[in-house]
């Protein structure tokens, strides 16, 4: 009986507790997605909160009105301008919530004024109907039907301007767009926001990646000499990598081979450093992170399929920014951000405030740090690499006389299509014109000739040059 | 003599009028509240009478039967709440459910009284047997009747529905704690293996797990060799994986599903079958927030099955996160009193019958809770006390009621210890 009452002692410790456990869990759970499982589309609560509240106002920065609601018809209407409202379309989204967690669902919190204290909702109450909050976001809607205009017509593609010191986005652009004020026909592809949720390889815009895993782990590097003879072979199978086109780059450092950009040189690295050496780094970049922006929701990115380790062909691959490499285009640009921000990474954030219609402050921006990536001498060091992209390697098409530009090109070859993803990151290094950027065009060329002239012009536009 | 003074001390804490009284409290809040939205007659006799009813049963029963008070509080918290819930969305299922409740109590009151008095429980084990066997079956019996009704764990008689195996868990724990404390550990392993046959056959996995779990705790107690919960453990893995290299394509194809629906239920939300149940589940959660949206506010009818699985999701969803915890603490406070019954009973088969109780009641909640919150995958059984459904209820009460009957067993043997105590001594 002793025995048995020591037992029970020792059972119903463990019940109890095990009665807790799952709700600790909930309460965990909702701390970290609450706000993405709220503001899902399958969330019928806002829905059925419209017919009693009249969302508020969609703003970008400069106070032009992107989304308000017809007072009279009750029904949701767009910016006035075509060119605006088509270049906003995935940023803002719609009122039928054609984009996925775009800003009309994903801050529906605030839209619907789900944050009224009691009061509120009584003086409003007595004046007629209650308004949800007005948002204001840090999008610049000139910059982001400029950007509609110059994009090649009929590609499809992502272009995403940030502030690498603040996080804010300037412009989250996605091609195809749609018109949400034309109501339905929108296809799938015309609805998907490439810039958040569209995972690709991103080329040689990973050699940043493995560049800063060189630098941190293998010893006097930059002294090294290599030699390109256009393609290697590795592993068992005697899979080669090769170089764009073939050419081969012939003797060369470092220095020289992320500037032209050479595949076996990228691939050396990789097989040097081991999949574990440069997943770390790939990890210390966020890569495999579970994202929960406050802001936005964006796809997780991803090293490879399966967490064992790679070898060969595929580590190699993988070192030049191909085989299972998965990275949105919003988090290629963090990526760059992160290097011209001295290593430290901004959380991407697209609320500059929020405001309700009796005049509160509910939300207001504030500079969030996402996580370092880098120290900031190596940040130095691989910034006056991509310096070199643009003055003396593929990069040269996004030079700017007078403006310091850093940038890195990939061409990423897709099974699938009959041409490559051109692909261009960089950033200005300037305290007074703190901008990152991504441009991806797919199925277009090469990301020195397609993409890089892109983002001159885009630099271009917000330097006033 | 001193030591059963104290005992008894400890023991009988009293009329607890403060549970009671908050009990009411709430209750009449809740319904004050919904009347408030919407007067109707019906939801202002339920004002009145739930809480009078509350009140009666927690002061006259116990003098009717000696009962233990707390526990039994406690208890009627819980199914008041049930039915307010429950009135919420629907008046009938609310009115209903009070019935159940009726129900409940007089099996409860069976079930101790059979606990009390039973003295001879050797002979009832093999006719207890074979009347769980015969119970599990029936589905099996009745399936070309029941064709096309889908769930195969329920038996339906006219429009009287029905889950044997709520019936046969009470029989269950007899069974076990039975051949447990005569150290018959190799029968109850049998008998274990029969009934988880009967029930994974049926597809009915969540009260699979709750029997096999119920069985590892009081395994534990009576024998307290963590080597043969261990060695158990493992059997089950090996039995499992040989049953997914027979069945991979017909019975697993469910549990993977399943599986899938757990890790991500966002991405079969559109699929038969998927996860759109857990993701409104997670939306309604989500919804509520820490607070909740407040009674009569909230819109947890949009999950599919919310008055009997989902039911903790509305509660979520209407009263809060930090009000659900409390509520869950009550239930582990239903769990440690029932613990602590056992403790205090002189025979072995009764410690065990009661900590088998508390066993069932706990695991039931953690695989419930856990599968609305996607703690663990989800398996549908009730939440106790909550859920809306007649055999729930009444089986759950049942189960209560044994430990009532325990605790009257040990209230008796301390009367008639004090008693010889009171002769010997002068």
């Amino acid at each position: 009986m002793k025995q048995l009452r020591k037992a029970i002692r020792v059972c119903a410790l463990i019940l109890a507790v095990m009665v807790l456990v799952p709700m600790v869990y909930g309460a965990y759970s909702l701390l970290r997605y609450g706000t993405r499982w709220r503001t899902s589309e399958y969330n019928v609560y806002f829905t059925s909160m419209k017919n009693s509240v009249i969302p508020g106002n969609i703003y970008d920065r400069n106070g032009v009105l992107l989304a308000a609601t017809d007072p009279q018809s009750g029904k949701r209407v767009y910016a006035g301008d075509e060119n605006v409202r088509r270049s906003l379309a995935h940023a803002v989204g719609d009122s039928r919530g054609t984009v996925k967690n775009a800003v009309e669902s994903f801050m529906a919190e605030y839209l619907y004024g789900a944050n009224m204290t009691f009061w509120e909702r009584m003086k409003q109450f007595s004046g007629g109907a209650l308004r949800g909050d007005d948002v204001k976001l840090t999008l610049d809607s000139g910059l982001s039907a400029y950007i509609a205009s110059i994009f090649p017509e009929g590609k499809n593609g992502a272009v995403v301007v940030m502030n690498y010191r603040t996080g804010e986005l300037y412009a989250q652009s996605s091609f195809p767009n749609f018109d949400p004020a034309a109501g339905g026909g929108v296809t799938v592809s015309q609805a998907l926001n490439r810039a958040t949720r569209w995972l690709s390889a991103p080329g040689s815009t990973f050699k940043i990646v493995t560049l800063t895993s060189a630098l941190q782990n293998l010893a006097d590097i930059e002294n090294r000499a290599f030699n390109c003879t256009g393609g290697l072979s590795f592993g068992e199978h005697q899979r080669t990598v090769t170089d764009y086109g073939g050419t081969a780059h012939g003797s060369l450092n470092l220095r020289k081979a992320f500037t032209q950009s050479c595949n076996s040189t990228f691939a050396v690295l990789a097989a040097e450093l081991g999949d574990k050496n440069l997943r770390r780094t790939a990890a210390s970049y966020g890569i495999g992170d579970d994202f929960t922006f406050r802001d936005l929701v964006v796809e997780n990115s991803a090293f490879a399929t399966s967490a064992s380790p790679l070898l060969g062909a595929d580590l190699a691959w993988t070192g030049a920014g191909q085989h299972q490499l998965a990275l949105t285009p919003l988090h290629m640009c963090m990526i760059a951000a992160a290097v011209a921000n001295d290593g430290v990474m901004m959380e991407p954030r697209l609320l500059l405030e929020a405001t309700s219609a009796t005049g509160i402050r509910r939300a207001s921006f504030e500079p969030l740090v996402y996580r370092t990536a880098l120290s900031p001498a190596l940040a130095q060091t691989v910034k006056s690499y991509m310096r070199e992209v643009v003055t003396a390697g593929t990069g040269t098409r996004a030079a700017i006389r007078g403006l310091s530009i850093c940038g890195k090109t990939g061409t990423a070859e897709i099974d699938t299509q009959d041409k490559d993803n051109a692909w261009f990151v960089g950033f200005i290094d300037s305290d007074d014109l703190p901008i990152a950027l991504c441009v991806v065009v797919q199925n277009a060329g090469t990301g020195g000739s397609v993409a890089a002239p892109i983002a001159r012009d885009i630099f271009q536009y917000v330097s006033g040059r | 003599m001193n030591i059963a003074v104290k005992a008894k001390k400890r023991y009988d804490s009293g009329k607890q009028p403060y549970l009671t009284g908050l009990s009411m409290g709430f209750v009449f809040c809740g319904f004050l509240l919904l009347m408030l939205q919407k007067p109707t007659p019906t939801t202002a006799i339920m004002m009145i009478a739930v809480p009078l009813g509350l009140m009666a049963v927690n002061s006259v029963l116990p003098r009717l039967f000696p009962m233990d008070r707390p526990l039994l509080g406690l208890i009627n918290f819980l199914c008041a709440l049930g039915i307010l819930v429950q009135y919420r969305y629907s008046v009938n299922r609310g009115i209903t459910q009070c019935f159940n409740y009726c129900a409940g109590l007089v099996a409860m009151i069976v079930c101790a009284l059979a606990v009390r008095s039973i003295k001879n429980w050797k002979l009832l084990m093999l006719p207890m047997f074979g009347a769980s066997c015969a119970l599990l079956a029936l589905p099996f019996i009745l399936r070309g009747a029941n064709a096309g009704l889908g769930a195969t764990a329920w038996v339906s008689i006219g429009s009287f529905g029905m889950q044997p195996s709520e019936i046969v868990k009470i029989l269950y724990l007899f069974i076990l704690a039975h051949l447990l404390s005569r150290r018959r550990v190799f029968w109850a392993l049998c008998a274990t293996g029969v009934m988880l046959a009967f029930l994974v056959a049926q597809r009915d996995l969540g009260t699979a797990a709750i029997y096999g779990g119920t069985a590892l705790v009081m395994l534990y107690a009576a024998t307290g060799s963590l080597l043969l919960i261990g060695g158990i453990l493992g059997a089950g893995v090996g039995a499992v994986s040989v049953l997914y290299m027979l069945f991979r394509n017909s019975f697993f194809l469910t549990v993977q599903n399943r599986i899938n629906n757990w890790l991500d239920p966002f991405a079969t939300y559109d699929q038969l079958g998927g996860g759109y149940q857990i993701v409104q589940a997670l939306i309604a959660m989500a919804n509520g927030g820490w607070w909740g949206t407040g009674l009569g506010l909230g819109n947890a009818n949009v999950i599919p099955e919310f008055s009997t699985d989902f039911i903790f999701s509305a509660v979520m969803n209407e009263f809060g996160l930090v009000f659900s915890v409390l509520i869950l603490g009550i239930f582990a406070l239903i769990v440690l009193r029932s613990a602590d019954i056992a403790l205090r009973s002189a025979s072995a088969f009764h410690a065990l019958l009661a900590l088998g109780c508390a066993g069932l009641l706990a695991v039931q909640t953690f695989i419930i809770i856990g599968g609305i919150t996607k703690f663990i995958p989800m398996t549908g059984v009730t939440v106790p006390f909550l859920s809306y459904g007649g055999t729930s209820l009444v089986s759950c009460m049942a189960v209560m009621g044994v430990v009532q009957g325990v605790a009257n067993r040990n209230e008796r043997m301390l009367r008639e210890d004090r008693r010889l105590a009171g002769e010997e001594t002068p």
